[in-house]
Order: structure tokens, then C-alpha cells, then sequence
């Protein structure tokens, strides 16, 4: 995370110029397309800036799986070559040296840190830890490599009195199953229960000897960074008392061992980044209150906490990439700061698309370095500051590797990957329109008409809505839609009041009020887009996930202007989601307690919460809906669905149920991959349903 | 029938007076569950010379239960294990009593055995894929019917092979994505239901000419029964296509060789249970008619030709066993069992603290009673002439044995005692029912068991609160009761307004109102039992499940009276349980409380989370993690706002359980449980 200040709110800017090519010659995405898409992610270039490490995950439908392994691109475009070929591996970092790429690989059981040889071999395990291991950060002489590793807790015995059952204790039960949960987030969608797993950081020598475990606290340990003397680590942790788990914390330990030192600094929450090359200082990101609508501050500080200096103003900027899709891998992040410390080079979420840009650490002023009007998922900056690898894609475009030489100024793709693939199909272009809420802003929204679309014809159009609410549509790959699109849709996405890359105020502009911003922005949206000759006004669907599943069943409650709507993993009551979600925010989800944007706890702001949430307007909904959730989802769990589904069965609504079992909350995105295909089919045959 | 409200509210209930054997007895432990024979299912020969029943033990070193059928004759001799299965139950007499069919899982899922009484082991009639359950002999003796369950075909995975370039592998051509429009998808303890559904067939005694004679479709028949001729099935099943999220049954017969079903018209909102008048003309039938969660069902006289009377009118009496214990397994219910000449049956209802068999005359419903003995009986059966019935009941004191009625004689014997040596080695606290008179002038009954204390001694008390809360304490065993009382508590138990046994008016006092009138009920005992020279009134505790889990969490944000409490299985938001739930519905909704976006500020206001920051008690709140009656949801808001407002609370979810933890869960988490309880209170009270 970090800033930029003023950003254009009605700022157009253009969807990637490149054209499709004729689409006559070229067959329509397809759903199944998923087993042929190559995801590129954590472009990591090497120190001497000379090759780029990354990722490449495929589908494989024989095994319902996916496989990732590590490959490498020289910089200078001359070579692509697969360096790993194993099950699952990820998170690639050079030695300081340049000759060996450490990274995580899981077959079979919990990952573990492996290292390869750039000059030939098969890669080796450096760790056996017994819960895993992952995040390999070498130290900077090279000798060392920092990574975490989790413990986990013993189960207690199982209280029984085995002797007065005059049995043995069986082996198999002699532990206890039974959980006694100690606080509200003990669990993780995706990751299951995490109460009883606590992330520690350790260290190895680099040849995988030497194992020692330097943090040990009852809260858990993450993000080792290596002083640049190498004699202490940085570290951030939540402590297990923040209520809303965004109170971090910053500690540095001796790389050796010994007791951790606070990093005291005065904010709510704190998050190390990085030390500062000369070693004197240490880069965080702050929040000053509870607020996820919140753009972190970039600081620096002391070790010992004093004289601390922001840099880029809090909700200044939103430093990352929120963009949302269906095709990217979780990406390495980015931001490094050069080598005279004097500039951050960051990515930043800005209207509809993701830069880099280098920020002055004096003035906290941004320059845009790698722009372009589309998605960069991440980056990394060789060790002179000059080269920088990332991994982009844009509408038409599946992600792939870059470098960007900043001497030359100038991009270099490294990868097609995905050429193949994308020259067979035709892919639609989507046309970037902004239209005023009628409230004071101006919303931006995207068409995506069917390719092979004809002039004078009308066609079924599908509103579509974000999750988040605080990520951001843009022009990146949504498989989905390509796919509603070649079955003849128009699909249309907008970025109401709530997403990201518009600036603070649009972001936090849902603050105590979900649903009505945003209603107000989709209808203005709508309203724009009926007026198109290509779109049929009275064939209009709604659709969305997560917090889009939440805003799908609010616009159904609140207009009948769709034939039937679609939601997915919905939060329904805001009283039970806030409470019950893995996430559990007593204090409510947006704004601090006490101030105008807040929702206040969820006792004391009942009726807010009540009248916000879509099952109190249930009784107005006469759209026919389907509801999609994963049995494993709990980010929004299934008591959300389940009270809007028997609700509308009660009133006698027409509406149906979709689960998918083993699921989490990121079916779409990393779901099974036959799932993913069968829910692509179900949504395409559930608007089909609804044409007549 | 008249209410029995106004007369039988103020009995106290006699406590049966049978010693426990004495011998150096203990305290109860935790770990008696697993000493204790839980007697069910007395099914009578026709003869009514030699009843079958089931004995279910728990086996906590394979973590298993043992589920058995046993035989006894009728003076209580020949007592014998019959079948060794292990997961055998539902015994069934041949007409001629020389044989036996029966359900038993053994290593599968259920099929139907006979086992000969003279000797030899069972052998299987049915390999149903899904399972085969409740035999039910023809009266010539030449067919069985039973149930068995058919799974909807899962659709073929939606993929396109061709473009995906690769082939599904062999184990996900089949999708397992789950689709439906049904409210009722999904059962606590059964899972997804909606693609199952359970189809009657015929076969001979020895397993020949299978023939299913109700056909595939979305509904499932149940409780079928031959008419006296042999000629139809009647059965129950909700099939009305029209409005599919109607959870009530109607009546339906069928030609026994199969063919099309024919509804029995009912003027009521739903019928089931049907049994045969002896000229095969006619059903008596338990039917409803309005979606009220405290109505109490009634019985009506159908002729299959058309026309019905009601003999057992709605909401006069509680037609079968609603007691509430922690020992009894689900047994086979109880009647109607009709007289040969239809003049009158016997069928159990719940009475003050008890149940009772009743005999009601066919004709008025005037009703006596047959057997009440003020404990419960769980279940019973009678033979052809209903000269013998055989039931089986247990007491304060006493796990459930197998008894015998004689009519005539008005006289009961105990057939069975395989709880002896179990009550010989264990000291089993007396119960002292009292009455109490709440505020609003409603006697109130409840229980008092001793502490296993000496005597002058104070001891700390703890409040058990029921779920339901349509059901009731009464005098019937209950183990965790025991376990409490022997580790040194006081336990009290009431039965507050929301409890059957008391007329129709006390049941319903709940509606619109969930918490208000119990509590009330509850703090006029809890301030009667106060003044006892030996409670404690500084450290009294209070707990319970389900509907008692929603009072204990109730009672806690209302009165800092409490010292402790636990509370399992809650319903803490009157939204999200009746929304979310496997039993959600108009009748759990709509009728009760007015719907969610109707009638918001009442349910709030009833919800218990609405009180969660007044509370002072230490809670421990437990709950399983395969939940879905009293869903997940309920406890994780509890907890979390607890947790926030630096509440002292313990939270514990227990894995692969459902509702039904208490009673049907893995022997050593049921064990675990008991330990967790009895723990929590040593710690905190």
C-alpha cells in the first residue's frame, strides 16, 4: 500500500486500443477455455537485473487440479525456459548472487522451501518443517534465508476416564477433536481453522542447515525482511486483542536470536514494508483508525520508533492492485525503493487499471513509470534500481511477463504464453463510457458486446457487479464475460460508489449505507445503457459476487426492471455477516465508531444494519433468482444464502440454489477446475432460461 | 376431550417409588453412558406371548453404538439376545410369531432380515442401493412391505471434453453440484435430502418376487400399513406438486400389487400415521390443521370412500411421548392400537410430567386411562386382540426396561431388567417435584434433585432448562441430571409455560413471545428454591440445549442472578435461526412471529443477542459443527460480540455432530461433553 493525491474521478481512460482481429476466423471463448489459459504471475527479477523468474499455473482437467511451476525469461527477450516442474510451486527469490532461486513446492503434504541451481540440476529441499514452510527471503551476504513456518498445537487429551470404561484409551481417540475456540477469527476461508496454527519466522543457512525458530509469540510472526547489515530481521504482527484484526504491529529481532524490539510507532495499525538500503531506517504503512475504506500512509521511522516522517499521506493513494478478475494468479505484490532510498517504486490503483509509479520520498509526488491503461498485477526492481519485471494483462490480453528498463524507458514483452490461444479466439472489446449518478459523480462503466455482434440487433444485456466492495473494475481479462459475450450477452460493469482508484471519498462513500450509493450508480448506469440501439431494454439481467451477490439481491429488492438475476456467495443480513464472517467485525465494516461514516457497533447500530441488509426489502423482490455457494465458503457463510433463499421460498418467490461442495469463498477464482467450468455453464444457462 | 389444563396442571407427579438396589453405590460418572442398556421398541408377538424390543449400548473403545433386538417371553422369562448385527432395529412378528423381520446396517446401508425364532441367524431379503428400512408384514403372512430410499441420478458433469482438449477422468463425469427449489432440502443429521426419496415395495418372506408398488418421483411415502384384507397400503406422503413448500402429508392408499394412489381427502392442512379399521373400510389418521408449532395434532376416523368425524379433536391432548431425556432412544411411538372391533384404541399421550397409555372410545373420544403410572413410557404395541400390551418405560430413577399390560387385570409387570447391575453400583438421586405459581397466577411444575452432598449442607444449584420448547421434564431418567446432582449440585427442572402436558394455552403462551413468559416461570422457581435450607442461593448456574440454549442465553441477559451458565446448540437471533435452518418454514416463521422483514423490532426484541452487552454471567457456549437445525451462525454472533465486549465466555465447537449431539453423537464426544459440563461448573460455580 501507499499514496498519490489527486486523482480524476471522472477520469476516462482508454481501453487497450489493440483490436481484436477479424472475428470471422476465430471460434467464441468458451467456458472450457480455462484448461488452456497459461496464469504468469510473480514476475521476480533477478538482482543483476539480467532474468526474470515467474509462475506459470495451468488447469489440468484428467487430475480436476492445477499445476504451477517456475520458469525463467532472460531480460532481454532471448529465451523462456521451465526451470521446475513440480506439482505446485511458487514464490520464486534469487540468491543474492543470482545463482539460485529458492521457492516453495507442495506435493503431496505441507510446502516446503526448495532451491534450485540457475546452472543445472534438479531442485533439492532445504526445509522438512513439519507444518510447512514459505516465504523465502535470503539474507543479503547470501548466507541466510528467512521464511515462515507454522505451529501447530497440540490437541489436548480427550477427557475420558478410560480406566472406568476398563478399556485402554484406543489410539485413535486418545487426543481430543473437541475445539475450544479462544477468540472470534478462528478460522480462515480457504484455510480453515487457524485458531490453533500460529506463523512463526525462522531461519536457515542457505544450504538448509542450521534450522532455528527466532519468534515465538502467542500471535504469530509474518513478512521477515533482512536489515541490510543482516544482523536483525523486521517483522509485523496482528496482535490476537485487535478486535478487528488491522491492528498491526512492527517488532525487530535479532537475525541470531534473542528478544523482540517494538517498533513503537503512535497509529492504529502499523505494517512494515522494508528497511531503508542505508539501514537506518524502516518504511511502513500506517492506518490512524478502524476503516476499510482506508488508503494506508507511507512513513518512515527509527528502529527505535523516533523520528518518524510520512510520506504519502493516508487516503492519498491506494498503493497495490485492486482490480478484480477471473484470470489472475495472487500476484508477488510490488514496491521497492531504489537504491538511494530517495524514490518508491510502487503499483497503484488508479481509475479502471493498475501503474507503476515512482514516488519521491521527499515530496511523496508520483511520477507514472509503466502506465498503459491496464492491469499490473505485480513487480520487482533488479538491485541498481534501472530494470523492473511485472506481470500485466488487459481486456484482450491474458497476463504475461514484462520488463521495463528505466533507462530506456521503454516495456519489453517477455512471454506469449497465451498468443496461441488468444489468436484462435474471438475475444471482445470492450468500450469504456462514464455517465453522472445524478448525485454529484460521474460512474465509469464498461460494454462488452458480443464479437461477432450485428448492427441493428438488440441483445440480452447482463449488469454485472463487483465484490469488495473496495476493488475496482478495469481493463483486465474477465473470463466470464468473454464467455456471456460469445453466447450472444452484453455485458456491462461498472465501478459504483464504493470501488477502488477513484479516491477516498468514492470508496468510503458507502460508509453506513451499503446498498443506496450503489443503487444509485447501477441504475444511472442502466439507464445509460438501454438507450443503446444494441441493448434490449426489456431483456436485462443482473449478477455478482460477495459483496456484488449482497448488491444483486439490494437492486432486485429495489427495481423490477430485471427478467432474473443471479447472485453468488450474497451477504443477505449485515447484522450476521459482520458477526459471523471469518473476518468478524463487531465494530462494523467500514468507517471508525464515532464518526459520521461509521456503522457503530453492531448492537448499537441495529437498525442500520437491519435496513441496509437486502432480507428486509426481501418481500419486494419479484425477480426470479439463483442463488451459487461454496459449501466451504466462510467470508460470507451459508446461513447469508440460506436466509434469503427460505425467505423468497416462504413469500413464494421464484428462486433456486446452487452448492458446490469442497468450494470456498474463491470459487471462481481458484476453485476446482471442473467446478469452475460447470459454473460458468450454469450462469449462461440461467439467463438463457429468462430470454423469453 | 377437555383441556387439561385447569385440572391436572397443580398434581404433583408420584415419583416412582422403586428402590435403587443398594450396594456401595457411586456417584454418577460421565462415563455410565456407556454402562447403561438403553431399552426401546417393545414390539408384541401376536400371540402376546413373547415381546421383541431393541438394546442399544454405546462401545466408546470403537467410538460406536451396538444396536441389538432382543426377545423376552411374557412372564418375563427366556430373556434372550436375539440378534447380533450391531446395528439391527425395527423387529416385526410374522402373523404366525416365528419370525422376525427387521432393518439392520451391517457395514452397509440398512436392508431388510428375517431371523427365525427357532433357531438359525438372520438372512438378508434386500440389497436396496440406498437402503431398505421398516418391514411391515401383510396379515396372510405372504408379503412384507418396506421402505427403500432412491437417490436422484446426479446430472453429467457440464463440461465440453472437446474444447477443454482432455478427458474428464472416470470419478467426475458425474457433477456433484447440487441444485434445488425445495424449502425442506435439507435435514439436521441427514444432510441434503431433496435428491432422496424413499418408494414402497413388496417381497416375499423368502426374498423372492420384489416388486415395487409405488413409483420414482420427487415425494417419499412413509409409514406404510396393510389393510386388513391385504388388498391396499395406506401410507403418508407430502406430494402436492402445486405447492411444493407445504411441509404437511396427506394420507394416500395403494393397491397393495401396486398401482395408482388414491388420496384420502381430509378436511385438514395435513394427515399422517394412517392405521386400519378391521373392515379395511376406514383410517384413523393423525391430522393438522394449521401451521402453529405448539398445536397439539388430533386423530379423525376417514373413510377411504370419503367422509371423516374427528374422535381426538386438535389441541385437546398430547397425542404421544414428549418427554425429554438423554437416555431414551427413538423408539416405535405408540398406537393407535385399535380394539378388534374398532371400539376403542390405546395410544400414549403426554400428561403432567409423565406419559400415559390412554384409551379413547372410537366413537365419543371419551378417553381413560390404561396404564399411568406418572413415569415415561416410551413406546408400545399390542397383540391381535389386545388382550397384551407391551411398552416400555422408564422413571427418575430407572433407564427404560420392557413391561407388559393386561387389560383386563388394569395390571403392569416389568419384563425386563437389564439396567440391575448398572443401578446396583450407582447412587441415582430422588426427585422432588414441586409446584410453584408464577406471576401470573400459571402453576408452574418442576423438579428438585438433591445434591450428593451431606446433609445440612448448602450446595450450589444449577437450573436446567429444556429444548422445544414443545416437549418436558417428567419423571424419566436422565443421565446428565444424575451426573450434576452426584457431583454435588442441586438440580432443578421445570417444565415453564412453552412445555406440553399442561393444555394447549400454556404451550402457546410462547408465540409472539419467546423468552418473557419462561423467564418468568423460570425466576418464580428459581426464587422458591432459594429459600431451600439446602441450595446455595449464591451460586446457582444455569443451563440448557436448543430451545434451552435460547433461555440460558435469555435468562443471562435479563438477571444477574446466575453465577454460570452453559448454553448449547442456541438460538441467540430469532432472524437467523428461523432463516437459516433445515426446518424453516411458514409454520417455524410466519405463524409464530410474524416474518423477519415484517416484524423486525419483535424479534429483535426476543432475540437474545439483543441483551448480549448486559450480560455478567460467565458463559460457555457449545455447538456442533454439522448444526443446521440451530445453525452455526447463532453462536459465532454470540461469541464475537462477547469476545468484543470483554464478556468472560468459552467457545466450544465439536466436530462431525449435529443437533442431536447429546443424544446420538460419537460415544467419546458424548463423554467429552459431560466431562466439559461438569468441569465448567467446578470451575466457575
Amino acid at each position: 500500500m501507499r499514496p498519490f493525491t489527486i486523482l480524476a474521478l471522472a477520469a476516462a481512460f482508454a481501453a487497450s486500443a489493440l483490436p481484436a482481429a477479424a472475428a470471422d476466423a476465430k471460434r467464441p471463448v468458451k467456458a472450457e477455455d480455462l484448461f488452456k489459459i497459461a496464469f504468469a504471475s510473480s514476475a521476480t527479477v533477478s538482482h543483476d537485473g539480467k532474468r526474470v523468474a515467474f509462475v506459470v499455473q495451468r488447469a489440468e482437467l484428467a487430475k480436476n487440479a492445477y499445476r504451477a511451476g517456475i520458469w525463467v525469461a532472460e531480460s532481454d527477450g532471448s529465451r523462456v525456459q521451465q526451470l521446475t516442474r513440480g506439482e505446485s510451486d511458487g514464490e520464486p527469490a534469487w540468491s543474492p548472487d543470482d545463482r539460485t532461486i529458492v521457492f516453495t513446492r507442495a506435493h503431496g503434504g505441507p510446502p516446503q522451501l526448495f532451491a534450485i541451481d540457475l546452472a543445472g540440476g534438479e531442485a533439492h529441499a532445504l526445509t522438512h518443517q513439519e507444518h510447512g514452510a514459505s516465504g523465502a527471503v535470503f539474507s543479503h551476504d547470501g548466507k541466510r534465508i528467512a521464511f515462515t513456518s507454522t505451529a501447530v498445537d497440540d490437541a489436548p487429551a480427550a477427557n475420558v476416564d478410560w480406566k472406568a470404561l476398563g478399556i485402554a484409551p484406543p489410539a485413535k481417540y486418545k487426543k481430543s477433536d473437541i475445539r475450544t475456540l479462544p477468540w472470534p477469527r478462528y478460522q480462515v476461508n480457504g484455510a480453515g481453522l487457524t485458531y490453533d496454527k500460529t506463523p512463526h519466522i525462522w531461519t536457515i543457512d542457505a544450504d538448509g542447515t542450521n534450522g532455528k525458530q527466532l519468534t515465538s509469540s502467542r500471535d504469530g510472526e509474518s513478512g521477515p525482511l533482512w536489515s541490510p547489515d543482516d544482523k536483525q530481521i523486521l517483522y509485523g504482527l496482528t496482535p490476537l486483542s485487535s478486535v478487528e484484526g488491522d491492528q498491526g504491529q512492527m517488532f525487530v529481532v535479532p537475525s541470531t536470536g534473542g528478544a523482540p524490539a517494538k517498533v513503537a510507532v503512535a497509529h492504529y495499525g502499523a505494517f512494515p514494508q522494508q528497511w531503508t538500503h542505508d539501514g537506518k531506517r524502516i518504511l511502513f504503512a500506517y492506518t490512524s483508525r478502524h476503516d476499510v475504506s482506508a488508503l494506508p500512509a507511507i512513513a518512515s521511522v527509527n528502529p527505535d520508533g523516533t523520528a518518524e516522517r510520512t510520506h504519502i499521506a493516508e487516503n492519498a493513494a491506494l498503493i497495490g492492485d485492486a482490480i478484480i478478475n477471473d484470470t489472475k494468479e495472487n500476484g508477488s505484490g510490488c514496491g521497492e525503493l531504489t537504491p538511494d532510498d530517495a524514490t518508491l517504486v510502487t503499483d497503484v490503483s488508479i481509475p479502471g487499471a493498475t501503474e507503476i509509479d515512482a514516488f519521491s520520498m521527499a515530496s511523496g509526488r508520483a511520477t507514472s513509470l509503466v502506465a498503459g491503461g491496464r492491469e499490473i498485477m505485480d513487480c520487482s526492481l533488479s538491485r541498481d534500481g534501472k530494470t523492473i519485471a511485472y506481470t500485466a494483462l488487459d481486456a484482450t490480453h491474458l497476463p504475461e511477463i514484462y520488463v521495463f528498463d528505466r533507462t530506456a524507458n521503454q516495456s519489453r514483452q517477455l512471454t506469449h504464453l497465451n498468443d496461441a490461444l488468444t489468436d484462435a479466439l474471438a475475444i471482445a472489446v470492450p468500450e469504456q463510457h462514464a455517465v453522472s449518478n445524478g448525485q454529484g459523480g460521474t460512474v465509469s462503466y464498461w460494454v462488452l458486446k458480443p464479437p461477432n455482434a450485428v448492427a441493428g440487433k438488440r441483445y440480452p444485456t447482463v449488469l454485472d457487479i463487483h465484490g469488495g466492495p473496495h476493488t475496482e473494475f478495469g481493463n483486465s481479462f474477465f473470463h466470464e464475460f468473454q464467455v456471456l459475450a460469445a453466447r450472444g450477452y452484453i455485458v456491462v460493469y461498472a465501478n459504483p460508489r464504493g470501488s477502488t482508484g477513484y479516491g477516498y471519498e468514492w470508496s468510503a462513500a458507502l460508509d453506513g449505507n451499503w446498498g443506496d450509493a450503489m443503487f444509485a450508480d447501477e441504475n444511472a448506469v442502466m439507464d445509460d445503457v438501454v438507450k443503446r440501439a444494441d441493448v434490449d431494454p426489456s431483456r436485462t439481467f443482473v449478477s455478482g459476487g460477495s459483496y456484488g451477490g449482497y448488491a444483486t439481491l439490494w437492486m432486485i429488492a429495489h427495481t423490477n426492471r430485471f427478467k432474473a438475476a443471479l447472485a453468488e456467495r450474497v451477504v443477505s443480513n449485515l447484522f450476521t455477516e459482520t458477526l459471523s464472517a471469518d473476518f468478524a467485525a463487531p465494530r462494523g465494516f467500514e468507517g471508525p465508531p464515532g464518526t459520521p461514516q461509521s456503522w457503530g457497533g453492531a448492537l448499537q447500530s441495529y437498525s442500520t444494519l437491519w435496513q441496509q441488509s437486502p432480507l428486509a426489502h426481501v418481500a419486494s423482490v419479484r425477480t426470479p433468482l439463483l442463488l451459487l455457494h461454496g459449501d466451504a465458503d466462510t467470508r460470507t457463510p451459508i446461513a447469508e444464502t440460506l436466509q434469503e433463499y427460505e425467505a423468497l421460498k416462504i413469500l413464494g418467490r421464484p428462486v433456486e440454489l446452487v452448492q458446490f461442495p469442497r468450494e470456498t469463498h474463491d470459487l471462481s477464482r481458484t476453485g476446482e477446475p471442473i467446478h469452475r467450468v460447470e459454473r460458468l455453464h450454469i450462469i449462461g444457462d440461467w439467463f438463457d432460461r429468462h430470454l423469453r | 376431550m377437555k383441556a387439561l389444563f385447569a385440572v391436572t396442571v397443580a398434581v404433583a407427579t408420584a415419583v416412582s417409588t422403586l428402590p435403587a438396589a443398594a450396594k456401595v453405590p457411586r456417584p454418577t460418572t460421565p462415563e455410565d453412558i456407556a454402562r447403561i442398556a438403553y431399552v426401546s421398541t417393545a414390539t408384541i408377538s401376536h400371540r402376546g406371548d413373547r415381546v421383541a424390543f431393541v438394546v442399544t449400548k454405546l462401545d466408546p473403545g470403537r467410538n460406536r453404538y451396538t444396536r441389538n433386538i432382543w426377545v423376552v417371553r411374557g412372564d418375563g422369562t427366556g430373556l434372550r439376545q436375539l440378534t447380533r448385527g450391531d446395528g439391527d432395529s425395527d423387529p416385526q412378528w410374522s402373523p404366525d410369531d416365528r419370525t422376525i423381520a427387521f432393518s439392520g446396517a451391517r457395514g452397509g446401508p440398512s436392508q431388510i432380515y428375517t431371523i427365525a425364532l427357532d433357531g438359525g441367524e438372520a438372512r438378508k431379503l434386500t440389497a436396496e442401493g440406498k437402503g431398505a428400512f421398516g418391514a411391515r408384514w401383510s396379515h396372510a403372512g405372504t408379503r412384507i412391505v418396506y421402505g427403500a430410499t432412491f437417490e436422484d441420478p446426479r446430472p453429467k458433469t457440464h463440461l465440453d471434453e472437446s474444447v477443454a482438449g482432455e478427458k474428464l477422468d472416470a470419478k467426475h463425469k458425474l457433477s456433484d453440484v447440487r441444485t434445488t427449489d425445495r424449502l425442506d432440502f435439507e435435514v439436521n443429521g441427514q444432510g441434503e435430502t431433496f435428491t432422496q426419496h424413499s418408494h414402497l415395495l413388496t417381497i416375499r418372506p423368502d426374498g423372492s418376487a420384489r416388486k415395487q408398488i409405488t413409483p420414482l418421483s420427487p415425494w417419499s411415502e412413509n409409514a406404510p400399513a396393510w389393510s386388513y384384507d391385504d388388498r391396499s397400503i395406506a401410507f403418508a406422503s407430502l406430494r402436492r406438486p402445486v405447492d411444493p413448500d407445504r411441509l404437511d402429508s396427506d394420507v394416500y392408499v395403494v393397491p397393495s400389487n401396486g398401482g395408482s394412489l388414491r388420496r384420502v381427502a381430509t378436511k385438514h392442512r395435513g394427515s399422517s400415521s394412517p392405521v386400519w379399521s378391521h373392515d379395511s373400510r376406514s383410517l384413523f389418521v393423525t391430522v393438522a390443521s394449521r401451521p402453529d408449532p405448539a398445536a397439539f395434532t388430533g386423530i379423525d376416523a376417514v373413510n377411504v370412500a370419503g367422509g371423516e368425524r374427528a374422535v381426538v379433536p386438535e389441541n385437546t391432548v398430547v397425542l404421544g411421548d414428549a418427554m425429554l431425556t438423554d437416555t431414551k432412544e427413538g423408539g416405535a411411538g405408540c398406537g393407535p392400537l385399535l380394539e378388534p372391533h374398532d371400539r376403542w384404541f390405546i395410544t400414549d399421550v403426554t400428561v403432567p410430567g409423565a406419559t400415559a397409555l390412554r384409551r379413547f372410545d372410537a366413537a365419543s373420544g371419551r378417553a381413560t386411562d390404561a396404564v399411568a403410572r406418572g413415569d415415561e413410557i416410551g413406546d408400545c404395541s399390542a397383540n391381535d386382540t389386545l388382550t397384551a400390551i407391551a411398552y416400555v418405560a422408564s422413571d427418575t430413577t430407572h433407564p427404560a426396561e420392557v413391561y407388559m399390560y393386561d387389560p383386563a387385570r388394569n395390571a403392569s409387570r416389568r419384563l425386563t431388567n437389564l439396567n440391575a447391575e448398572y443401578l446396583a453400583g450407582a447412587r441415582i438421586a430422588q426427585a422432588q417435584s414441586f409446584t410453584v405459581r408464577n406471576d401470573e397466577g400459571f402453576p408452574v411444575q418442576a423438579w428438585f434433585l438433591p445434591a450428593n452432598v451431606p446433609r445440612g449442607t448448602r450446595a450450589p444449584t444449577l437450573l436446567e432448562i429444556h429444548g422445544g420448547p414443545s416437549s418436558g421434564f417428567g419423571n424419566s431418567f436422565f443421565h446428565e441430571l444424575q451426573l450434576l446432582a452426584g457431583r454435588g449440585y442441586n438440580v432443578v427442572y421445570a417444565n415453564p409455560r412453552g412445555s406440553v402436558g399442561y393444555g394447549y394455552p400454556f404451550a402457546k403462551a410462547l408465540a409472539k413471545n419467546w423468552g418473557d413468559p419462561m423467564f418468568r416461570d423460570e425466576m418464580a422457581v428459581i426464587d422458591a428454591v432459594a429459600k431451600r435450607p439446602d441450595v446455595d442461593s449464591h451460586r446457582i448456574g444455569v443451563l440448557g440445549g436448543s430451545y434451552g440454549g435460547y433461555a440460558t442465553l435469555w435468562m443471562i441477559g435479563h438477571t444477574h442472578r446466575f453465577k454460570a451458565a452453559l448454553a448449547e446448540r442456541v438460538v441467540s437471533n430469532m432472524t437467523s435461526s428461523f432463516l437459516a435452518c433445515d426446518e424453516c418454514n411458514n409454520t417455524s416463521s410466519t405463524y409464530s412471529f410474524g416474518n423477519a422483514w415484517e416484524n423486525q423490532a419483535a424479534l429483535w426484541r426476543m432475540s437474545p443477542i439483543s441483551a448480549v452487552a448486559d450480560v455478567t454471567t460467565p458463559l460457555l457456549l457449545l455447538h456442533s459443527s454439522e448444526d443446521i437445525r440451530t445453525p452455526l451462525v447463532d453462536s459465532d454472533s454470540w461469541f464475537t460480540l462477547a469476545k468484543a465486549l470483554g464478556e468472560k465466555i468459552t467457545y466450544v465447537q465439536v466436530p462431525r455432530e449435529n443437533h442431536d449431539f447429546n443424544r446420538t453423537g460419537e460415544p467419546v464426544h458424548r463423554i467429552e461433553r459431560l466431562h466439559l459440563i461438569q468441569d465448567w461448573f467446578a470451575k466457575e460455580l
